[in-house]
């Protein structure tokens, strides 16, 4: 679950986030609530979230102000809230690095949206399925197996593989593997490092089963792939 | 000295000959003998006069009112008053005379303000009127004729002798008006009419161009300088023709009973007092053609000014606008933000849904009303409007909105469509109860010596089938131009595109109607600005 307090001075954005979280289930844990800037700055030293929703207009610090107060110190995805976006709103929160804009009344397509981008992977409804992908984005580059998954999940290895399969349409193997090889090919093509290192930052300790996966996944072995994203 | 003769006796002017000559004359001094038993006819004077009695005596009328010449009386004489002098004694009357010509201001002739309310495209009329008032008040005759010798106006008194002969006042008909006025030369001319009287014609003169003449005098002298028997002298007066015919001698007698003799100098007097009439009529043409073009001026710039303030008034009610709409935003979207959680609280999920669309709606409208927008953003905003609309008729409305990816990123007026779907609510569907709307969009690639694609926007409702009427009368709507639903439409899509798209209302296939739009495929910005510019500015 995804450590997230929600800073706005009206109740209503709370209550909408709230409803929809346990309604939608999504993988959020809702962990404090601030009413203005100074508790939202407090809080979030405080918690350590990894997920803020924070108003413009807030008495106290507003939205901006807070980010700037917290920058460097949290390394929180912000989402920001407001209830009329003018351009110069929108250009300030690009500017201090905000992961989205919603606007008010905050409507659930947006809000799922933004909570998806923010997070960086897609999140179902199932909660276990959620746990396994919590778990899987945050430990694919190194070595990991389903039995890590049935510990955290306290479930059954048999369990999750059937349940993985129903929400997310693929085996938890094969989506581990997607998962590097596409991390592989954002390294190689911006050049970050060579085959070898790439192979072994995405979690692949044996060359063959890197390059047989590439190939795999990509039709392409590493060396044409790296040729081909010269041009 | 110069002695003139007169009828009721002489007249010995008291300064060189050449002096009367000069166009400036000035003052005239003479004394002057009236024989026993003789009357100096009634007559104006055009001039100032000053007179000390010497010797004699007699009674003089002065504007009417009698004076008793004797010896040692003096009398002053304003410009414009009668005279008329009758000496009843047995032995001559003798005075001293000095005269000075009327020095009108020829500015002052011009009643400019009434020159404001002419309207008379004949700039000689135009003057004529100017310069009429003035005239009344020195009281003399004369006639004003165009270029070509037409009469165009006469003054209300002539000499009696005149009015009596030749009926002057009543008809055109009196040989001094068809004298010809030199034939177009821009010189004076003085002649002696049939009957004897001396008339002066000066040429009115504005900017090389003849405008007329302006004829007067009808005086009559015996033995003056413009009397009609001097040979030497230099303003020799011509004899009107058919005037041989006339036996001058006899017109002589009988003019002299009715004309008096009229000194030298207030013949010249008269004379330059219709040169400077002459003058003034002049120049009230130059004034007037200043005048005419001051207002010209005044008439543009009074109108760029107004434009100017019509425009600064339409920008500061827009300015206001915004800026109430951005106070007003803040508030409008928290409220409905904390509607839309109520409504989540008490399970209302479509209440929940109509508030987010409402909200995207009101969002939507909040832009600067003449930006363009992708097509894209437009049809949100008509699904948006009529998901609403089916709050109200849950079962009756159905509507598709089917739209090319391709025609999604063509640039089109903002809120351009909304009216014409709304309006197929308040007309179209006539009451039903079944509402059906289609909406389609496409883009067409560009044809023969075409450089962009089209695009095609087509809404078509159900209802009764439109008539012709009907169809036309959306069409008169819609160019009315009363900024009001369709024609905002119309408007918007000729600010956009001038002249190149096309619109076209039909019935429906079975019923109902269509309504087409075709304009040209420009792509959108990804990003509209919220001040955008007219399409086709890229």
């Amino acid at each position: 679950m995804i450590k997230t307090i929600i800073c706005d001075d009206e109740p209503a954005t709370r209550n909408i986030i709230s409803h929809f979280l346990e309604g939608e289930n999504l993988p959020l844990e809702i962990a404090g609530y601030a009413q203005d800037g100074r508790e939202a700055v407090r809080l979030i030293r405080e918690l350590d979230p990894r997920l803020v929703f924070l108003d413009i207009n807030m008495p106290g610090l507003n939205g901006f102000q807070v980010i700037e107060e917290i920058a460097g110190t949290s390394e929180a995805k912000i989402i920001i809230m407001t209830a009329f976006a003018s351009f110069q709103n929108a250009q300030q929160a690009l500017r201090l690095g905000v992961c989205d804009i919603l606007p008010k009344p905050i409507d659930f397509e947006q809000l799922r949206t933004a909570i998806t981008r923010a997070v960086g992977w897609n999140f179902t409804s199932n909660e276990t399925v959620n746990l396994m992908l919590e778990y899987i984005h945050a430990h694919y580059r190194e070595g990991m197996g389903l039995e890590d998954l049935a510990r955290v999940t306290y479930s059954t290895e048999n369990h999750l593989s059937r349940l993985f399969k129903k929400y997310m349409d693929t085996t938890i193997l094969s989506y581990v593997h997607e998962l590097r090889i596409e991390e592989a090919c954002s390294l190689l093509k911006s050049r970050k490092c060579d085959i070898q290192e790439a192979a072994y930052q995405v979690g692949y300790g044996s060359l063959n089963n890197f390059y047989k996966y590439f190939k795999r996944y990509t039709g392409q072995t590493p060396a044409q792939f790296l040729d081909q994203s010269a041009l | 000295m110069r002695v003139q003769k007169m009828d009721w006796g002489y007249i010995e002017w008291m300064e060189p000959e050449n002096a009367m000559e000069g166009n400036e004359a000035s003052l005239h001094v003479g004394k002057v003998y009236i024989d026993p038993g003789k009357t100096m006819l009634p007559h104006v004077h055009y001039e100032e006069q000053f007179v000390y009695v010497l010797e004699g005596r007699g009674t003089g009328y002065i504007n009417g009112k009698p004076q008793k010449f004797e010896p040692g009386a003096i009398f002053y004489m304003p410009a414009g008053c009668t005279h008329e002098f009758v000496n009843q004694g047995e032995s001559p009357v003798i005075h001293l005379m000095a005269s000075s010509p009327v020095s009108i201001d020829p500015d002052n002739l011009i009643d400019k303000a009434g020159a404001d309310s002419v309207e008379t495209q004949h700039r000689l009329y135009a003057a004529i009127e100017a310069v009429r008032p003035q005239f009344l008040k020195v009281n003399m005759s004369f006639v004003i004729r165009g270029a070509s010798g037409q009469v165009m106006i006469k003054s209300s008194s002539f000499p009696t002798f005149c009015e009596k002969t030749c009926g002057i006042l009543k008809t055109n008909a009196c040989p001094c008006l068809k004298q010809a006025t030199g034939g177009g030369e821009t010189s004076e001319n003085t002649f002696v009419c049939p009957y004897g009287w001396t008339i002066f014609q000066v040429p009115i003169l504005w900017e090389e161009q003849l405008l007329g003449y302006i004829q007067g005098g009808y005086i009559r002298q015996s033995h003056g300088r413009f009397a009609g028997d001097r040979g030497e002298s230099p303003a020799q007066p011509q004899v009107v023709e058919g005037a041989a015919s006339i036996n001058r001698e006899a017109y002589a007698s009988v003019a002299s009973e009715n004309g008096f003799d009229t000194p030298d100098s207030s013949a010249f007097g008269l004379l330059q007092l219709l040169r400077k009439v002459a003058r003034a009529l002049r120049n009230f043409c130059e004034y007037d053609q200043s005048r005419r073009e001051l207002l010209e001026k005044e008439k543009s710039l009074s109108h760029s000014l107004d434009t100017q303030r019509l425009l600064e008034d339409h920008l500061r009610t827009t300015e206001h606008t915004v800026t109430n709409l951005k106070i007003n935003n803040h508030f409008l979207f928290n409220t409905l933000n904390s509607m839309a959680a109520m409504a989540l609280e008490s399970g209302g999920m479509s209440l929940y849904q109509s508030i987010i669309d409402l909200s995207k709606m009101l969002r939507y409208s909040v832009r600067i009303q003449n930006s363009q927008v992708p097509l894209r953003m437009e049809m949100d905003y008509l699904k948006a409007y009529l998901k609403l609309q089916r709050l109200r008729y849950p079962e009756d409305l159905t509507f598709t909105i089917q739209m090319e990816e391709e025609a999604g990123d063509g640039a089109v007026p903002f809120n351009f469509l909304q009216p014409i779907v709304e309006n197929a609510f308040t007309h179209g569907f006539s009451g039903q109860k079944e509402k059906r709307l289609e909406i389609r969009a496409l883009k067409k690639e560009p044809q023969e010596g075409e450089a962009r694609g089209r695009l095609w926007v087509s809404i078509r409702n159900s209802g009764p089938p439109v008539t012709r009427e009907q169809s036309h009368a959306i069409r008169m709507q819609m160019q009315s131009g009363n900024s009001h639903g369709l024609s905002m439409v119309y408007e918007k899509l000729r600010a956009a595109y001038g002249d190149a798209f096309w619109t076209e209302i039909l019935p429906g296939d079975k019923e109902g109607m269509c309504f087409t739009i075709r304009m040209p495929f420009v792509p959108a910005d990804e990003e509209p600005d919220e001040c955008g510019t007219g399409i086709g500015d890229r």
